[in-house]
């Protein structure tokens, strides 16, 4: 079943245009990846698909909805929740706090009577129980992002937008990350979009691969096919002399 | 709070119910001063203390109770002028609202601050039309009905602030505070929760400027609506701490004690302290008399 569609979608920042006339699909129970240069445009794609910024072309439609004129929280109602690529934890509330407004909050389906034990839960799933009660400011990095994770799972989202949630981890919680995304997947019944910087996780993590280029989608596919592309390799490494 | 807590304020409140059988009219006017500013704070709080928007135009509603009560001076019953106040006041906030909380951090502090003086200065201009110089109200209820009126408020503020402080609105307030854009993208109906305390905390101050003007028996513009009032109330929640109940009613206590030990003897004195303790309290201790007190007693 389709979940969301993208359709011509463009944004222009006065005269530069960061997409243009960039159309995609997703399917329920996919996992699909986001790749480009910095600048492509990933970042501008997904604040378009969560309400944070409004399409100056074409339209979004999610399960069949026009989303793209609601505000953030309306499209969090809906189900669509994200990440942030630089992390927005709520730095002076508790890890637990953060997690339960989500769940308090969040997808307007499935909202648990209980957010405390739900947020609980949740935490466990990422690997932060036990620092459920510290503020969620004094978390490492790489504990900010499972936070951000956490945060995002506890909305009940139907779809999932990760941004960049490996960035600046070491291969050993890369590992872990990946590992974990794929439980939250299934567990979950998600559908996740992401970007990474991390290639090879993208590559293991994703059945399908979307490439954009100065706001254009140039490419798109399975993984080794996607790598094999000759205009992603242009716009990676340059034309071959 | 625990249950502990919960049971000394109801203590508390309790020992104040029963003042005006005992005391003297002199402390009666102290409780009466410091219920008012004990509700004042607390209403505070629900707004700037949960979202982050400091607002630094509080006397706005204050003046406004005051006038509603003053206008409707032998029209309406008294009880029913003071609720209106309230009223009003809240309809006021719900008004201003929605363009006033699109701006944040020092731009709201300013704006809020710059409504209230056009608010007042207005007032002053009708009044002038009209040829009031100030309206005495002869015949105003004694002290002691005051005091008990203002001590619901003041009993009422402190409920709605523990209570939205525990539930799911207070929880999205919070997420405002932190980081709006990230609250809002977590499902926080940012807009419409914020009206919604930005009215709320409108309510009490407006049923307390109409008792407070009913207590004075005189109504002058420039009194009630005094830039002042709102910058007592911000000076009670910094020096009581944080977002609690019980710092904002330590901090109202703190600052009118003083003012009354001081103010018949030093006046100037009260003045210089309150500078050096804000300095201090923002300095060192931000999280107030409340911080202090629960960093002292550890579980």
């Amino acid at each position: 079943m389709r979940l969301l569609t993208v359709e011509r979608v463009g944004k222009r920042f006065g005269g530069v245009a960061a997409l243009n006339e960039v159309s995609l699909e997703i399917e329920t129970g996919e996992m699909v990846g986001l790749m480009g240069a910095n600048g492509a445009g990933k970042t501008t794609l997904f604040n378009l698909i969560a309400c944070s910024e409004r399409p100056s072309a074409g339209a979004i439609h999610f399960e069949g909805r026009r989303v793209d004129l609601l505000r953030p929280d309306q499209v969090a109602r809906r189900g669509i929740a994200r990440t942030f690529q630089i992390v927005r934890p709520f730095r002076n509330l508790t890890v637990g706090e953060n997690v339960r407004i989500g769940a308090l909050f969040g997808s307007d389906t499935g909202r648990p009577d209980d957010g405390d034990a739900f947020a609980r839960e949740v935490l466990a799933e990422v690997g932060l129980e036990q620092q459920a009660g510290i503020f969620a400011g004094s978390l490492t990095l790489s504990g900010q992002k499972r936070l951000e994770i956490a945060r995002a799972l506890a909305q009940r989202p139907r779809l999932l937008l990760l941004d960049e949630v490996m960035a600046g981890l070491t291969p050993k919680e890369v590992a872990d990350a990946i590992a974990m995304i794929r439980r939250i997947k299934t567990k979950h019944r998600l559908t996740i979009l992401l970007v990474e910087h991390v290639l090879s996780a993208m590559m293991t993590l994703c059945e399908r691969i979307i490439v954009l280029h100065h706001g254009r989608k140039i490419a798109e596919g399975p993984p080794e096919t996607v790598a094999r592309d000759p205009r992603v390799l242009e716009a990676y490494l340059g034309r071959p002399s | 709070m625990r249950t502990s807590h919960l049971a000394v304020g109801i203590g508390f409140f309790l020992l104040l119910a029963a003042a005006p059988l005992a005391a003297g009219s002199y402390f009666l006017g102290i409780g009466f001063q410091l219920l008012m500013w004990i509700a004042l704070t607390q209403s505070w709080v629900l707004l700037s203390g949960l979202t982050g928007y400091v607002s630094l135009g509080h006397a706005v509603f204050y003046g406004i109770g005051g006038y509603v009560t003053v206008l409707t001076w032998q029209a309406l019953p008294l009880p029913a002028a003071v609720v209106l106040g309230g009223v009003v006041a809240a309809l006021f906030a719900l008004s201003i609202g929605y363009p006033v909380l699109r701006v944040r951090g020092p731009y709201f502090v300013i704006l809020t601050f710059g409504l209230a003086e056009l608010v007042k200065y207005t007032v002053i201009n009708i009044e002038a039309a009209l040829g009031k110089f100030g309206r005495l109200m002869l015949g105003a209820p004694g002290l002691p009905a005051l005091y008990w009126s203002m001590l619901g408020l003041a009993a009422a503020a402190s409920l709605m602030v523990l209570l939205v402080g525990r539930s799911r609105f207070g929880a999205g307030l919070r997420a405002i505070r932190e980081d709006e854009p990230a609250a809002e993208t977590a499902g926080v109906p940012a807009a419409r929760y914020k009206l919604t305390a930005f009215a709320l905390s409108a309510l009490v101050p407006g049923m307390v400027g109409g008792l407070a003007a009913l207590r004075s028996g005189y109504f002058e513009p420039q009194q009630i609506f005094s830039p002042t009032i709102s910058f007592t109330v911000v000076a009670m929640a910094m020096i009581g701490g944080s977002d609690t109940v019980r710092g904002a009613a330590m901090g109202a206590a703190f600052l009118v004690l003083l003012s009354e030990l001081l103010w018949a003897n030093l006046p100037e004195l009260y003045m210089i302290l309150l500078g050096l303790m804000l300095i201090g309290f923002v300095l060192f201790a931000p999280a107030g008399l409340d911080g202090l007190l629960r960093r002292s007693m550890p579980r």
